[in-house]
C-alpha cells in the first residue's frame, strides 16, 4: 500500500513537472518559437477540461447507479464537436474577429458593448461554477482518504481538510503564476495549456489502463465481460428517456456555456482549422474516456463490498486487486481532471470579474476617467489575480459548509444547468439580427432565477434554504409553485423539470423582449457584424469625429498594454500611414482598432467605455448610420442630441447617395449612348464593305446585281451621311448656339410644307391627311424652318410606323390657355405605356423592322428644336394611336385671320 | 463541342461538390442526433420494467455510432479543409448567400 | 453537299450579303429576320451552323442564344455571334451564354467564311 508520504512525494513530484511543463511552454513561446505548442493534437486535447474529476471518478458510480446514462455527458458535446460547421465555426470566427474574452465579453459585446449584461453573465457564472471548483476539491480529497483509510499510518481527519487547502493553494498559486502572465486575455496561455494538454494524457492513459486492467485482467476478456455487464444489477435499471433526451441537451449546451469551454474552445484557439481536427480528435478522446467504465462499474459492484463508494471504484478497484501502482496512477488522472478544470474555470472567471465587475465599477468610480493618473494595467492584474484567489476560496468554502454530502454527479449537473442559461441569448445573437440587449437580460436573467429556485437552492437539501414544508407544499401553499414540480408538473426528475422550464422560460422571455424592444444603434451594428460575420472583412467603425490627441491614446494605451505592446502599435500604425515616429494619425479606423486591441485586454464593454471617454465625438458615423439607414426614422427615439445630429448626418449621406447616383446613371447613359452611336455607324459600314468586298472579288457578277450592289452601297452611305447629319444637329442644338431666325408667317403655310416635303416617304402606301385648314389660318412668329422640320419629322414618322390597314394622320389646331397647340393623331396601334416616356430619347427607336432607317435621333431632334423655340413637343396619349402635341412659342403667337 | 463549354462546367462541377460536402455537414450532426436518441425508445412502455437488458448490446450500439461519427467527421473534415476559408484574410462565404462587404468601408475616410 | 447555315440578322442589307457570299462558296443559306421564326423553323431547317446577330427587333439575340442551348435537340449547334455595338462586355456575356465565335461587324467576308468553317469542321 502505498503510503501517505509516497502519495505526498508522487503529488509533489507530478506538480513539479506541471510547472516545468508549463514554464518551459511560455519561455518557447516567449522566444517565437510556438510550433507544436499551437498544432491542433494540443488544441484537442486542451478541450479535454470538460472531463473533470466529476467525469474521471463520478462516471462509474454514476454507471453503478443508473446504467448507461452516464454517457449523455459526453454524447452531447460529441454531437456539438460532429457539427462544428454549424456552429463552433461562427462562435471562433466571431470571437477571433471581435476579440472575445469570455462568454460574458460575448454576450455583452454582441449586446452593444452592454456592460450590464456582461455582469450578469458573470455572476451567473460564477454562482454556477463555485459548486463545480467544490466538487473538484472534493473529488481530490476523497481519494486522499482512500490511500488514507487503507495506509497504516495514522492519518487523522483534519487532515483532510489541510490536504484541501493545500490543494487550493497550490492551484492557484499555478493559476495566478501562468494565468495572469499576460494581460491580453485573448493571448494564448501557451503554459497552462501545455500543462492542461499533459494532464489530458495522464487521466485518459489512467482511465485506460484501469481499463484494460479490469477487463482483461480481472474480467476475464470481451466475451466474459459482456456476460457479467448483462447479469450485473446495472443492467436492471430502464433507461429514462426525459433524462435521456435531457442529459444530451444538457452536455452539448454546456460545452458552448460554461466558461472554461468557452475559454479553451474558442478563446485559446489560435486557428480556426484546428476545429476540423477536433471535430473527430475529441469526440474518440470522450469516447475512449467513457469507454470502460461500465466494465469498471460492474466489476467494482461485484468485487467490493456494499458499503463501497461506487464514485471511487476506479481507485479502490485495483487497490482491491492489489495493483497499487495502478491505483497510484488513477489516483493521479483523477488528480489531473481536478486540478485542470479548476486551472482553466478560475482563469476564464477571473478574466471575466476582472472585465465585467472590477473594472467598470472601478471606471465608474473614478470620475476623472481613464485617461488620468493611475495604472489601468495594474488594477487589471491584480483584480485577476484577486478573484482567481476568492474564486477558488469561494470553492473550498462551498467544500467545507456543503459538507460534500451530494453525490457527485448531482452537483455537476446542477452546475449545467445554471451556465446553459446563457444558450437561448448566445445563439439568438449568433444568428439572429433582431435579438436585443432587452431580450437577452429578461431570457439570461429569468433563466437564472428559475434554476435557483427549482435547482440550486432545494440542492442544499431541505431545511438550509428552503423549509422541507415549501419543498412539499410549495410557498404559502401554494402547490402550482412548488420548485420541484412548477405549474403542477410532478412526475418528472428535478434536472429534466427544471431544464424544461428554465428553457423553456428563458427562451420565451429572451424572443419576447427581442421582439417588443428596440435596439441601441450600436447594438444593431455589433448584431449585424456578429450574424454575417463571414459576409465582412472589414469592420465598421464605430467611432468618428475624434478631437482626441494621438498621444493621449497612447499613454492610455501604455497603461492598458503595457509599454511595449502599446508602442509597437502605434508605431506599427504610423508606419502604415506613411508617418515616422509612434504618433499615427488618428482615423475612425485607427480609433476602431485601438478599442478591439484594448477590448482583448478589458472586454468589450470597457474598451467601449474607455475609449468613449477619451473621445469626445458622436457615437456614431455617417458609415454606421448608413448601415442602419433603412429605419432611421427609428432611431428618434434617442435622446434629441443624437436625434438632431443623425438627422443632420443622415441628410448629408442621403445627399451623397443621390449625388452618386447620379452620377452613375449620367455615366451609364454615356455607355448606352457610346454603343448606340457605335451600332448605329457599323451598321451601315458594314453592308459597304461586305458589298465593296463582293464586288472587288467577284468578276462572275451579272451587271443587274452590280447595280443593285452598287445602289445598296450609295444607300448605305446616304445613311450614315444623315445619321452624321442628325448627330451633329443634335448637337448643335444641345450645346451649341444654335441662332433662331424668327419670321411671320401663317400656321398653314407652313403645316402645307412639312405635307409636301414628306410626300415621298413611302410613297406607295395610300394615306389621308386631315386637317381642318381654317384653324390654321393663324400668324405665327417663330423659326419657320425649324418648325417645319418639326413637322416633317412628325408626319414622316406617322407615314412610316402608322400600322393601320388605311392610315390616316389629323392635324389639328387648338387653343390651350392663350397658346397655339398643333395635334398630329394617328390611326395606328400607338406607343405603349411603358415607351412613351422613352420616345424622345436618343436612339429610342422602338424595335420595329421599318424603323431600320432612322437612326432614332428624330424626335430627340424635334424635342431640343422645340426647347429652343421656347415651345415643347410632347407625347399625347389616350387618342386611339399615335398622338404628339407640338405648343407653340408663347409671345410669337399672334391671331391673324 | 467547342471546349469554352466544357470549363465552366468543370468548375461547376467542383462547386457543386463544395456545396454537398458542407451539407453534410449540416446532415451530419443531425443524422448522429437522431441515432444516439434512440435509447430514448428503449425501455419505453409499461412491459419489462425489472427484466435485465442486453447491456452489453446496448453499449455496443452507442459506441458503434460513436465511432460511425468520429469517423464521418474526419472524412468530412479533410473535404472541409480546403473549403474553410483562413482567418486572416477575406472571408469568402462559402454558403454562396454572401454579399460582399460595404466597398465604401475603405480605412481613412476621414472624419465626416 | 454544301453546309447549312442559319442566319439570324435582322438588316436586310447584310442579310441579302452575307447570303450572296456564303452560298457563292455552296453553302446553303436560311435566311430569318427574327429569333421567334427562326427557332420555329430551325427543326426543319436541321442546320450545321447558326449565325446569330445581337441587336434584333423583339428578343435579342442574347436572348435567341439561351433558347437555343437550351433546346434539347439543337442545344449543341455552333453558333456565332455578329454584334455591332463592339463593346467588350457584350463580348463576354455572349461566351458566358455558350456562344461558340463571336465577330464584330464591320467583318470581312473572307473571315467569317473561315469561322464558319472552322465551327462545322469542329462538329465533324
Amino acid at each position: 500500500m502505498p503510503g501517505f508520504n509516497l502519495l505526498l512525494q508522487v503529488c509533489l513530484a507530478y506538480v513539479a513537472v506541471l510547472f516545468a511543463v508549463a514554464f518551459w511552454a511560455e519561455r518557447r513561446a516567449r522566444a517565437g518559437r510556438v510550433g507544436w505548442l499551437r498544432s491542433p493534437l494540443i488544441y484537442t486535447l486542451s478541450l479535454s477540461i470538460y472531463c473533470t474529476g466529476w467525469t474521471f471518478y463520478g462516471a462509474v458510480g454514476y454507471a453503478a447507479r443508473s446504467g448507461l446514462e452516464y454517457l449523455c455527458i459526453y454524447l452531447g458535446p460529441t454531437l456539438v464537436m460532429v457539427g462544428w460547421w454549424v456552429l463552433l465555426r461562427k462562435l471562433v470566427r466571431v470571437a477571433r474577429t471581435q476579440r472575445i474574452t469570455s462568454v460574458a465579453d460575448l454576450i455583452s459585446s454582441r449586446y452593444g458593448k452592454s456592460a450590464l449584461l456582461g455582469g450578469l453573465v458573470t455572476l451567473l457564472a460564477v454562482v454556477g461554477t463555485t459548486p463545480y471548483i467544490a466538487l473538484q476539491l472534493q473529488s481530490v480529497t476523497l481519494s486522499f482518504s482512500v490511500f488514507a483509510g487503507s495506509a497504516e499510518d495514522v492519518w487523522p481527519a483534519p487532515n483532510l481538510h489541510a490536504t484541501a487547502i493545500w490543494l487550493a493553494v497550490g492551484m492557484t498559486a499555478f493559476t495566478i503564476l501562468f494565468g495572469t502572465r499576460n494581460l491580453d486575455a485573448n493571448e494564448r496561455h501557451h503554459g497552462v495549456v501545455t500543462a492542461i494538454a499533459l494532464e489530458a494524457l495522464v487521466k485518459l492513459a489512467a482511465l485506460l489502463a484501469v481499463g484494460v486492467f479490469v477487463v482483461w485482467g480481472a474480467g476475464g476478456g470481451l466475451g466474459a465481460m459482456a456476460e457479467r455487464i448483462n447479469a450485473s444489477p446495472i443492467a436492471a435499471a430502464p433507461t429514462d428517456g426525459s433524462r435521456w433526451l435531457a442529459l444530451t441537451f444538457l452536455s452539448g449546451a454546456a460545452l458552448l456555456c460554461l466558461p472554461r469551454m468557452f475559454q479553451v474552445l474558442v478563446v485559446e484557439n489560435s486557428d480556426e482549422r484546428h476545429l476540423i481536427t477536433a471535430s473527430w480528435a475529441f469526440p474518440l478522446y470522450l469516447a475512449l474516456m467513457s469507454l470502460f467504465v461500465v466494465p469498471i462499474a460492474v466489476v467494482g459492484l461485484e468485487i467490493l463490498p456494499a458499503s463501497a463508494n461506487p464514485d471511487l471504484f476506479v481507485v479502490t478497484l485495483p487497490m482491491a486487486l492489489g495493483q497499487d501502482w495502478l491505483a497510484l496512477l488513477a489516483f493521479l488522472g483523477g488528480f489531473s481532471s481536478a486540478t485542470s478544470m479548476v486551472i482553466v474555470a478560475t482563469i476564464a472567471l477571473s478574466t471575466m470579474v476582472s472585465n465585467h465587475v472590477v473594472l467598470p465599477l472601478w471606471l465608474r468610480l473614478r470620475p476623472e476617467g481613464a485617461t488620468v493618473s493611475g495604472d489601468v494595467r495594474e488594477v487589471v492584474l491584480t483584480s485577476r489575480r484577486l478573484s482567481i484567489a476568492a474564486l477558488i476560496g469561494l470553492g473550498y468554502l462551498y467544500y467545507r459548509f456543503s459538507g460534500g454530502g451530494a453525490a457527485l454527479a448531482a452537483i455537476g449537473l446542477i452546475s449545467f444547468v445554471g451556465v446553459v442559461q446563457v444558450l437561448p441569448a448566445m445563439l439568438g445573437g449568433l444568428f439572429w439580427r433582431g435579438a436585443t440587449r432587452v431580450g437577452a437580460g429578461c431570457g439570461v436573467g429569468l433563466g437564472f432565477l428559475l434554476w435557483l429556485y427549482t435547482l440550486f437552492l432545494p440542492s442544499f437539501g431541505p431545511d438550509v434554504v428552503f423549509s422541507a414544508r415549501m419543498m412539499a407544499e410549495g410557498p404559502w401553499g401554494i402547490a402550482l409553485l412548488r420548485p420541484h414540480a412548477l405549474f403542477g408538473l410532478d412526475a418528472l426528475d428535478p434536472v429534466v423539470h427544471a431544464v424544461l422550464w428554465s428553457m423553456v422560460l428563458n427562451t420565451a422571455a429572451f424572443v419576447t423582449g427581442s421582439l417588443v424592444s428596440f435596439p441601441t444603434p450600436l447594438e444593431r451594428l455589433q448584431g449585424a457584424q456578429i450574424v454575417n460575420v463571414f459576409d465582412y472583412t472589414a469592420s465598421r467603425r464605430g467611432w468618428s469625429q475624434s478631437s482626441v490627441e494621438a498621444e493621449d491614446l497612447l499613454i492610455t494605451a501604455q497603461r492598458i498594454l503595457g509599454a511595449a505592446e502599446a508602442q509597437s502599435l502605434f508605431r506599427a500604425e504610423a508606419r502604415a500611414q506613411g508617418k515616422v515616429g509612434y504618433l499615427p494619425e488618428i482615423t475612425p479606423d485607427f480609433i476602431d482598432r485601438f478599442e478591439r486591441r484594448l477590448a482583448g485586454s478589458v472586454g468589450a464593454a470597457t474598451a467601449h467605455a474607455m475609449t468613449g471617454q477619451m473621445i469626445s465625438g458622436t457615437a456614431v458615423s455617417v458609415a454606421d448610420l448608413m448601415a442602419v439607414a433603412d429605419e432611421t426614422a427609428q432611431i428618434k427615439e434617442y435622446s434629441t442630441q443624437l436625434e438632431q445630429k443623425s438627422r443632420e448626418l443622415a441628410r448629408t449621406a442621403r445627399q451623397l447617395r443621390d449625388a452618386n447616383e447620379k452620377l452613375t446613371a449620367l455615366s451609364v447613359q454615356k455607355d448606352a449612348f457610346l454603343s448606340q452611336i457605335s451600332h448605329e455607324l457599323r451598321t451601315p459600314m458594314t453592308s459597304i464593305r461586305a458589298f465593296s468586298e463582293i464586288l472587288m472579288s467577284a468578276d462572275d457578277l451579272s451587271s443587274a446585281d452590280k447595280t443593285r450592289y452598287s445602289r445598296i452601297i450609295q444607300d448605305e452611305a446616304m445613311r450614315l451621311t444623315r445619321l452624321l447629319d442628325a448627330l451633329l444637329d443634335l448637337n448643335v442644338l444641345e450645346h451649341g448656339k444654335v441662332t433662331i431666325a424668327p419670321e411671320r408667317a401663317l400656321l398653314r403655310d407652313v403645316i402645307d410644307r412639312a405635307v409636301l416635303a414628306t410626300s415621298a416617304v413611302n410613297a406607295a402606301g395610300a394615306f389621308t391627311i386631315d386637317r381642318v385648314e381654317s384653324a390654321e389660318g393663324v400668324e405665327i412668329h417663330t423659326d419657320l424652318d425649324r418648325l417645319a422640320q418639326v413637322f416633317i419629322n412628325l408626319i414622316a414618322n406617322a407615314r412610316k410606323y402608322c400600322d393601320a390597314p388605311r392610315p390616316r394622320l389629323r392635324i389639328r389646331v387648338t387653343r390651350l390657355d392663350g397658346r397655339l397647340a398643333v395635334d398630329f393623331i394617328d390611326n395606328g396601334h400607338g406607343i405603349p405605356v411603358d415607351s412613351q416616356a422613352l420616345i424622345f430619347e436618343k436612339f429610342s427607336r422602338l424595335s420595329d423592322q421599318s424603323a431600320a432607317g432612322g437612326a432614332g435621333l428624330g424626335l430627340a431632334i424635334c424635342r431640343e428644336i422645340m426647347a429652343k423655340l421656347g415651345g415643347s413637343v410632347t407625347y399625347l396619349p389616350g387618342q386611339g394611336g399615335a398622338g404628339f402635341r407640338v405648343i407653340l412659342p408663347d409671345a410669337q403667337a399672334a391671331s391673324a385671320a | 463541342m467547342p471546349d469554352q463549354r466544357d470549363k465552366p462546367l468543370f468548375l461547376a462541377r467542383q462547386g457543386y461538390r463544395q456545396r454537398r460536402v458542407i451539407d453534410a455537414a449540416w446532415v451530419l450532426p443531425v443524422f448522429g442526433a437522431f441515432l444516439l436518441l434512440v435509447p430514448v425508445l428503449w425501455d419505453l412502455g409499461p412491459s419489462g420494467s425489472d427484466a435485465p437488458r442486453r447491456l452489453a448490446e446496448r453499449g455496443v450500439y452507442i459506441f458503434g455510432v460513436w465511432a460511425l461519427l468520429v469517423g464521418g467527421a474526419a472524412l468530412l473534415g479533410r473535404r472541409l479543409r480546403d473549403v474553410a476559408s483562413p482567418p486572416a484574410d477575406e472571408a469568402g462565404a462559402p454558403q454562396g448567400d454572401a454579399h460582399r462587404p460595404d466597398p465604401a468601408a475603405a480605412p481613412d475616410d476621414g472624419p465626416v | 453537299m454544301g453546309h447549312h447555315v442559319l442566319l439570324i440578322e435582322d438588316e436586310p442589307n447584310i442579310m441579302e450579303a452575307i447570303r450572296f457570299f456564303l452560298s457563292r462558296d455552296g453553302w446553303r443559306v436560311s435566311c430569318h429576320s427574327d429569333g421567334a421564326t427562326a427557332m420555329a423553323e430551325i427543326g426543319r431547317v436541321r442546320p450545321d451552323v447558326v449565325v446569330l446577330d445581337v441587336m434584333l427587333p423583339n428578343r435579342s439575340g442574347f436572348d435567341v442564344l439561351r433558347d437555343l442551348r437550351a433546346d434539347p435537340d439543337h442545344g449543341a449547334l455552333p453558333v456565332l455571334m455578329l454584334t455591332a455595338k463592339g463593346q467588350a462586355k457584350d463580348r463576354s456575356r455572349a461566351e458566358g451564354l455558350g456562344a461558340s465565335d463571336f465577330m464584330t461587324k464591320p467583318f470581312s467576308n473572307a473571315e467569317v467564311r473561315d469561322k464558319l468553317r472552322a465551327l462545322v469542321g469542329r462538329v465533324d
